[in-house]
């Protein structure tokens, strides 16, 4: 591995918008030439030339897109709103910055990769799935781990056992042993506030639900607050928005 | 601009400067582009787009569509990344179609720089995740990218951008690709290289300053 630069920027930002325009910089070079070309009017030009000189490297591999790509795109651009404000970022015309940066640091991490080639879709997908459940159990690590942080435990009537971690902003809720709720039903999770409850989730495969068997529910809510109770109660397959049966089991804080 | 120009002076079939050649073919294969009147740039339609005219966004997308899925599948070489990542763009570009300044470049310029910066976005992306996470490595798509660079570079029958390659010194070149097809920075082309990363700036400098010039694309 060749020595990089320092990274204390001391070279000319100038030399980087040949590099700038084909994309070929990391995060902290970046904004040193945007910051050079807000304030250079000259730098401003030469850098549109070099970037017209490289979308032209990009319609020389021009290929034609998949046919089913223009109804799809030509279908969301009615929903998509369009920008009203002028652009804020002088050398990223029309690109608002839109996810945070990558720190130098870890930049250098990932230059120190070769590959270049790219997993599949397929595998894309896998990974951010991966990262959803990573960042989901350790949330729930970090409710288990709060000193505020009630356990609250029931029997359900029939068969069965919830048991419920209250915080000051979220829970963690789990079912075990219940009884099949009967064909077209559900059981769904309410988070009860000052008396009124508040549809949570139905308890079957989704975003929230950690783990979903027939029997077996693990939940976790963010509409939970301090004060607030869990109920449970048996809905219609879709579930409800207002209850339509009495709960079955109501976890509350002490 | 003169890709600009390009596509008001030339015509069809009769290129009349090699940037005409190059500019007159790089968007053969828009399968609708014959609905766009001759007098109607893509620069004219993005302004109307811009405004919320859906039809003239369809009109754009079929004047740019194989430019970026084009640039995309450059970077990324597979069809499905280079898909989605095209319908990021599209969409980013109907979006902010109301900050498009034609005095600032092109609607073409416009859409492939966006086309390769989300191609980058999506590669760096990806080479970060394996850096965490080993384990979802599918190492049988892995090439050594001299062979991909070369298949890239076949697939340019745009015999106007091959030839200012062409005139490139062969340690431009490398970088230059290596830099735009490989979405790699400076720095990754100059470990890749084992070359000091001062030299590799000074060629990828270099060396798109001569392609631009050699391509025609002024000042």
């Amino acid at each position: 591995m060749t020595t990089p630069d320092p990274p204390d920027g001391t070279s000319d930002p100038r030399d980087l918008l040949a590099a700038y325009a084909l994309d070929a910089v990391d995060d902290l070079d970046r904004r040193r030439v945007e910051d050079l070309v807000a304030a250079d009017p000259d730098a401003a030009r030469e850098l549109e030339t070099l970037r017209a000189t490289a979308a032209v490297l990009g319609a020389a591999t021009s290929a034609a897109p998949p046919p089913e790509l223009r109804r799809s795109v030509l279908d969301r651009i009615s929903e998509e709103r369009q920008v009203t404000a002028p652009a804020p970022v002088v050398g990223e015309r029309g690109t608002p910055r839109r996810r945070p940066r990558r720190t130098f640091w870890v930049a250098v991490a990932a230059a120190a990769l070769v590959a270049a080639a790219v997993p599949s879709v397929l595998a894309w997908r896998q990974t951010q799935e991966v990262h959803r459940v990573q960042a989901q159990q350790q949330e729930v690590v970090d409710l288990l781990a709060d000193p505020h942080a009630q356990v609250r435990r029931a029997d359900v009537p029939g068969g069965g056992t919830v048991v419920g971690v209250l915080s000051r902003d979220r829970a963690l809720f789990t079912a075990s042993g219940l009884q099949e709720p009967g064909a077209g039903k559900v059981y769904q999770l309410w988070v009860v506030r000052d008396g009124v409850p508040v549809p949570d989730a139905v308890m079957a495969a989704g975003a929230r639900i950690v783990r979903a068997t027939p029997d077996d529910y693990v939940v976790l809510t963010h509409r939970y607050a301090a004060g607030d109770s869990l109920a449970v109660t048996v809905e219609p397959t879709g579930g409800s928005l207002k209850p339509t049966t009495s709960p079955i089991v109501v976890l509350s804080p002490v | 601009m003169s890709e600009r120009a390009t596509r008001q002076l030339a015509a069809p079939g009769e290129p009349t400067c090699p940037t005409l050649t190059l500019m007159a073919t790089a968007s053969r294969g828009a399968p609708d582009e014959a609905d766009v009147a001759p007098t109607t740039s893509v620069d004219d339609l993005l302004e109307r787009a811009a405004g919320g005219d859906q039809q003239a966004f369809a009109q754009v997308y079929d004047a740019l569509s194989s430019g970026v899925f084009g640039t995309c599948l450059a970077v990324l070489r597979d069809r499905d990344h280079a898909a989605e990542v095209t319908q990021e763009v599209m969409l980013e570009l109907w979006r902010t179609a109301p900050r498009f300044d034609r005095l600032r470049g092109s609607a073409r310029t416009w859409a492939l720089t966006l086309a390769h910066r989300r191609a980058v976005d999506r590669v760096r992306s990806v080479q970060a995740e394996r850096a965490r996470d080993q384990r979802v490595m599918d190492t049988h798509l892995e090439r050594p990218f001299d062979v991909v660079a070369e298949e890239v570079e076949g697939t340019m029958d745009r015999a106007r951008v091959r030839q200012c390659l062409g005139g490139l010194t062969p340690t431009q070149h490398e970088a230059v690709v290596l830099a735009y097809y490989g979405g790699r920075t400076y720095r990754e082309v100059a470990d890749h290289l084992a070359t000091p990363v001062a030299t590799v700036k000074t060629r990828i400098r270099d060396g798109l300053i001569r392609l631009r010039d050699c391509l025609g694309v002024e000042r």
